[in-house]
């Protein structure tokens, strides 16, 4: 089963009115749209094979991506939401990203994401789910990623999503041990969050972690000052933001680190026309989507937090995107979630 | 329709020839150390697998059909029900072939999670040896020294052998490979953490190695991260060095024009009345105070380190990061002393977990010390000032006040 069975056939694309001066200045809306819509197209097998042990994250990226653009329907709801079905394995409740391939918490959470966006929760066993998520809790709080123990607080992030999109935080997990586990992974030197006690602070797994603080309305417990000035500083001279100290800026940073910052109150922290500039000129004018840093090859995963990253930033073309949970935020208020932000200061 | 599928048969036979090939290397070579894909796009009629001395080379014309092919078989294995699965897992023949699969699935794509499973049952099943598994993860890592999958697989078999049955510094190399050939090598850095939190015997070679890492890798962050949690460890855990004066302590408060009030006391002594004035000495332990000695010497000579790396080298940022945490050990670890917040014990708590925050500003009033790093390091520049008041706790009121005096002694 291929993702392209999912695209439905297009309909021509639609005119594309930009002018010719500076077209990495302006998002390309349409080359996007047909980028997402095409993807696994033209995969050959190898392809396909080399990403498959991921295939239930990618078509989240690609949903929502096309959602927040308003393009939803493109793809082919009926198709997508069996394939998310048959995923679900019988004896764990979890999801696996593919046929074939064994559940893991961070398809479990891709497989819940897709689902509340075409608002079919109620084609899969959630009870399942839950059992599979309360079941890899650690005594110390923290959570495996699948029964062979691997520890990660982006699996703690997933899980409490997870809970908090079927509706069943408050009666699941172990949400005081959750937290404290994740602060037990805030270093005290710069305030960033790593993947165990101890790691490096990583922006993306700072994003998890404040991300986690949100949805449990725990953000009291930030030093926002620090962390926020660690966010800040993630923003290079081309405008574009890195993850650690030393790397190379990346689209999907822009995502982690301006989601964390909108999360804190503290986005305005950041040039937001420099950043602007910096993921527009990472766009592929050719075949569409965004690559990780200007000139290289696109891909599916940067296309989102391409397009996450200026649809936080406010662009007009595109629909809101909730920062705690990287989804449309019409999709959040449908299911009265509140993740806790602060307020602008 | 014929010539495909003959095509396709013909594209199978070649595929397992390649396999048995690959693997006929594995079970000829029992140091096996090193894997790579031979960049070749032409086929140009002979075996792509190529073995020298203990490295295994793919050429990459072949790398996809081989992948798919091997991906096919085990993704079909793995469809199959549970119980259909662990009869192949019991069978000797069965469970040997699968091997064979994963053996080269891995080796071209070592980010599928699935396919370490079905490795970590054939462990389970005896049908793999700890040792074997060890050296095929070292193999990986060779090929991908940023896998995560290859490292928490490690960290995985260890978990049937004793912690005193185990080669820790051999451990420790591996990370130092992976790391030395991956800049900010998040995962391998990770792992050296898990290594030290099982044997801490090997704090004090960790702190030399580091620090070589850190002069030769001058922009790799990892490392000097590390070497933040390394020193927050020996720390934690009481550590010191049997004899040795905190010279280096002594010459960076120098450096903030403090010096001992008599020239006669030792370097120990003139250090203890500079960071800890009126402290009551026996309120911590002998150990406390010698690793606080210890601990804050290491980090002032990272903070000379700094300044020097610096000067050779300009401006990085890795060298202003790390000097900022080294100075603020220092000054953290003084004012927790002083004001009680750390007592006399050793503690195996995590150090980063809920501290309470410093103490305001108005309280180093007394302290020569803090009043000194407070004068000079606002003399960096604004960004830094900035970055004291919010890690240092320097106020702003204390700001004003400062110009004051020296608009008074002016």
């Amino acid at each position: 089963m291929d993702f392209t069975t999912f695209v439905k056939p297009s309909n021509g694309g639609a005119s594309n009115n930009e002018n010719e001066t500076e077209p990495a200045k302006k998002l390309q809306f349409w080359k996007h749209v047909e980028y997402i819509e095409n993807h696994g197209k033209q995969e050959d097998d190898f392809e396909y094979c080399m990403t498959e042990f991921l295939r239930m994250s990618g078509i989240y990226w690609g949903v929502t991506a096309l959602d927040i653009m308003g393009q939803l329907d493109r793809l082919d709801r009926k198709s997508i939401i069996e394939f998310v079905k048959r995923c679900q394995c019988p004896t764990s409740g979890g999801f696996s990203p593919c046929e074939g391939h064994d559940p893991h918490m961070l398809y479990t959470l891709s497989a819940v994401q897709i689902l509340c966006t075409y608002d079919a929760l109620n084609e899969i066993d959630c009870d399942a789910v839950v059992r599979y998520v309360v079941g890899l809790q650690q005594p110390d709080g923290s959570f495996f990623g699948d029964k062979w123990g691997e520890v990660d607080t982006r699996f703690s992030f997933c899980a409490v999503a997870t809970m908090t999109l079927l509706q069943r935080l408050e009666q699941s997990v172990d949400v005081e041990k959750a937290v404290k586990f994740v602060m037990s992974c805030c270093n005290q030197t710069d305030g960033g969050f790593g993947s165990k006690p101890g790691a490096e602070s990583h922006a993306g797994l700072t994003y998890c972690c404040v991300g986690l603080l949100s949805l449990t309305q725990r953000l009291h417990l930030l030093d926002v000052d620090k962390l926020g000035w660690w966010l800040c500083e993630r923003q290079l001279p081309s405008g574009g933001l890195n993850g650690r100290p030393e790397k190379l800026p990346d689209v999907c940073y822009s995502w982690w680190v301006l989601s964390s910052l909108t999360i804190m109150g503290r986005l305005h922290w950041i040039s937001s026309e420099k950043l602007q500039q910096f993921i527009l000129s990472c766009q592929d004018l050719e075949t569409g989507g965004f690559s990780d840093r200007t000139g290289n090859m696109p891909d599916i995963f940067h296309t989102l937090f391409g397009i996450g990253g200026l649809s936080l930033l406010g662009h007009p073309d595109l629909k809101l995107i909730n920062p705690t949970l990287c989804m449309p935020q019409y999709i959040i208020d449908r299911l009265g979630i509140k993740p806790q932000r602060l307020t602008l200061a | 329709m014929e010539i495909n599928v003959e095509f396709n048969n013909e594209k199978k036979v070649l595929c397992e020839k390649i396999i048995r090939d690959i693997n006929a290397v594995f079970l000829k070579d029992a140091d096996l150390s090193s894997f790579e894909i031979i960049p070749k796009e032409t086929n140009c009629n002979k075996s792509p697998v190529v073995h020298v001395e203990h490295n295994l080379g793919l050429e990459s014309w072949c790398a996809r059909h081989v992948y798919d092919h091997a991906h096919r078989t085990l993704i079909t294995h793995r469809r199959q029900t549970t119980q259909q699965q662990l009869r192949t897992l019991q069978q000797q023949q069965q469970s040997d072939a699968l091997a064979k699969y994963l053996n080269v699935a891995l080796l071209i794509n070592p980010d599928v999670t699935t396919f370490w499973h079905i490795r970590r049952q054939l462990v389970q099943k005896n049908r793999l040896t700890i040792n074997k598994e060890l050296q095929f993860s070292a193999l990986v890592l060779s090929m991908k020294p940023k896998s995560n999958e290859a490292f928490a697989y490690r960290r995985w078999l260890y978990s049937f052998q004793s912690a005193d049955a185990i080669d820790w510094p051999h451990e420790i190399s591996i990370c130092e490979r992976a790391a030395d050939r991956c800049a900010s090598n998040y995962h391998a850095w990770s792992h050296r953490q898990w290594v030290l939190q099982n044997a801490p015997c090997l704090l004090q070679s960790e702190l030399m190695r580091t620090e070589k890492f850190m002069r030769k890798h001058i922009s790799d962050y990892s490392s000097y991260h590390y070497r933040q949690a390394l020193l927050l460890r020996a720390y934690e855990l009481g550590y010191h060095a049997a004899e040795e004066q905190p010279s280096c302590l002594l010459q960076l408060l120098a450096e903030y024009e403090l010096t001992a009030a008599d020239a006669d006391e030792s370097a120990e002594e003139a250090v203890l009345q500079l960071l800890l004035p009126d402290f009551k000495r026996s309120s911590v332990s002998v150990q406390r105070l010698r690793s606080f000695l210890y601990c804050c010497n290491v980090a002032a000579s990272d903070v000379r380190l700094c300044v020097e790396q610096r000067t050779l080298y300009g401006h990085r940022d890795c060298f202003e990061l790390h000097r900022r945490a080294a100075l603020k050990f220092i000054v953290e670890q003084s004012v927790r002393l002083l004001t009680g917040v750390a007592r006399s014990g050793m503690t195996s708590s995590s150090s980063s977990l809920y501290l309470p925050p410093l103490p305001p500003q108005s309280d180093y009033e007394a302290h020569p010390f803090l009043i000194a790093v407070r004068r000079v390091e606002s003399r960096l520049g604004e960004k830094h000032k900035r970055w004291c008041q919010i890690h240092l706790n320097f106020g702003q009121q204390a700001e004003a006040e400062e110009q004051e005096q020296e608009e008074d002694t002016s």
